[in-house]
């Protein structure tokens, strides 16, 4: 029975996914609208948990917010918005990959591997969210290996000046390997002092992840 | 400047041309030279244009600073600073108020190197209650403007050397990438002939060309990028023929040749980053007017 349960609950998950994610794309929830579990388990014809799951994907890509308070409104993020972060983040984050090689100490590429080892694990069982968490500190440690503060703290400021920072691609199972696959490439790079390889691979892994999010979004309007 | 009101206490007010406009207390260090209701797509809150020693500045908003002979042209003209409009903005709160005027007074070095700001004072100077100018120094002290003084109440803050570098290297990183944005972007003639005038007005024009260069993102981090220099005033830096370099930029920028653009912008911060780096070696921190320790 256990086994069952666990094969059916991502589907549903993925069936109320993509009811809330169709209805925010065509405007049917409206961003600033906020979100509760019962409204959206009703609209969405099935029970909360399901409904949680799939706004804690939406959450993680982009598509709902949750404020202090924890109250769950839509963010309907554009093409353009992303674009713009996507591109600033590629400076700056390939610029810390090249940084962190000549940098990094032994101490943060044995966390890194570790991270690694999480992250294989992670995308096998499918755990989306842990996913997520592994990916921010994954870059996490490779900004902090740059050893600029400056650039640090920059990056900290960009969660309040743009929108859709925090996206994750989540993707599809294929595509997630492909994700883990970029993170043991960049680890190895980063061990190897390869700081130009570093940087490009950086800048791949995150095109990788705009486009995916693209392929989500409607056309600006 | 027929056209200018200059009345300053607060309230409704006419202009000449007979439009009704709300007045801000001006900062005391400055005077109303117009009032202007219009402004493009920020219709709805009528703004005061005040100029200090230095510069002309719209009231109310958080950067729009112009140079006085760029800004009172326009402004008589009754043209609109388009050109700062990505940031033009009412401030959110008191506090972001409270922050905006003692930043800009940094960046005007209205303060002297050793001048120990207090909540209490700076509430008085602002006329605004203690609680948004709490807020606002805690925010000053995070954005690395202020630091706390020993005997309490806060100093401006210096950068260090190591702060100077990191700031130039991603001055490096960014700013090109604007430079080569506005020249994909091709200004309009109008703003084209703004920059030309900003050329000789050191960092007011890199911030310039950042805002019109079409990924509000990049502009916002350049934007904090800058920022964090505002408690040196005199250390924009430029290094020698700064303005020939930022004409070079705006050349490449007219023809839209990005890659010429981008490569203007890293050599006129390179010699920027040598210059600034220089200045500091030389005084221990830019040089600033008033009494040193």
């Amino acid at each position: 029975v256990r086994q069952v349960a666990a094969i059916a609950r991502p589907s549903l998950g993925h069936q109320a996914y993509e009811a809330i994610h169709a209805a925010i794309a065509a405007g049917g929830l409206q961003p600033g609208e906020p979100l509760t579990e019962e409204e959206l388990a009703a609209f969405a014809g099935m029970s909360r948990t399901p409904v949680r799951t799939a706004l804690r994907r939406l959450e993680l890509e982009g598509y709902v917010e949750r404020d202090d308070a924890g109250r769950l409104t839509v963010h309907r993020l554009t093409r353009r918005e992303l674009e713009e972060v996507f591109f600033v983040r590629e400076l700056l984050e390939s610029y810390a990959a090249r940084l962190a090689a000549e940098r990094i100490s032994d101490e943060e590429l044995r966390r890194l591997r570790e991270l690694l080892d999480a992250d294989l694990k992670a995308v096998r069982k499918r755990q989306i969210s842990a996913l997520a968490v592994l990916n921010d500190e994954l870059h996490a440690i490779i900004l902090r290996a740059s050893r600029n503060r400056t650039l640090q703290e920059l990056v900290g400021t960009l969660r309040s000046r743009a929108r859709g920072l925090s996206a994750f691609a989540v993707g599809d199972a294929p595509t997630r390997r492909a994700f883990v696959d970029q993170h043991i490439q960049l680890v190895r790079l980063l061990e190897d002092g390869d700081a130009e390889a570093a940087s490009e691979t950086t800048v791949q892994h995150l095109r990788m992840a705009r486009d995916i999010l693209l392929e989500g979004l409607p056309d600006d309007g | 400047l027929a056209s200018a009101e200059t009345a300053s206490s607060e309230g409704i007010q006419h202009t000449d041309q007979g439009e009704e406009v709300q007045t801000f207390p001006a900062p005391e260090d400055s005077i109303i030279i117009a009032v202007q209701q219009d402004l493009s797509e920020y219709r709805s809150t009528p703004q005061i244009v005040y100029a200090s020693s230095d510069r002309v500045c719209i009231h109310g908003l958080t950067t729009v600073c112009i140079p006085q002979p760029v800004g009172w042209t326009a402004l008589v003209a009754g043209q609109t600073p388009t050109w700062g409009a990505s940031d033009v903005k009412q401030p959110a709160s008191l506090a972001e108020a409270a922050f905006v005027r003692i930043r800009d007074r940094l960046r005007a070095g209205s303060f002297a190197p050793d001048q120990r700001l207090t909540e209490q004072g700076l509430a008085r100077m602002l006329a605004m209650s203690r609680t948004p100018v709490h807020e606002a120094l805690e925010r000053l002290v995070l954005a690395g403007l202020l630091e706390p003084a020993p005997n309490g109440g806060y100093l401006p803050r210096r950068l260090t050397l190591r702060e100077i570098r990191e700031l130039y290297e991603l001055r490096l990183l960014l700013e090109p990438q604007a430079a080569a944005g506005l020249a994909g972007s091709q200004p309009p003639p109008l703003e084209a002939a703004r920059l030309e005038a900003l050329a000789e007005h050191g960092i007011e024009f890199d911030a310039a060309v950042s805002r019109l260069c079409g990924n509000r993102t990049l502009a916002s981090l350049i934007g904090w990028v800058h920022e964090r220099f505002a408690n040196h005033p005199d250390g924009h830096w430029d290094g020698p023929d700064g303005a020939g370099r930022h004409r070079q930029l705006l050349a490449a920028v007219a023809e839209g040749d990005g890659s010429a653009a981008e490569r203007a912008a890293v050599e006129h911060l390179t010699a920027a980053q040598d210059a600034a780096i220089a200045a500091w070696r030389h005084g221990g921190g830019p040089a600033r007017p008033g009494p040193r320790r």
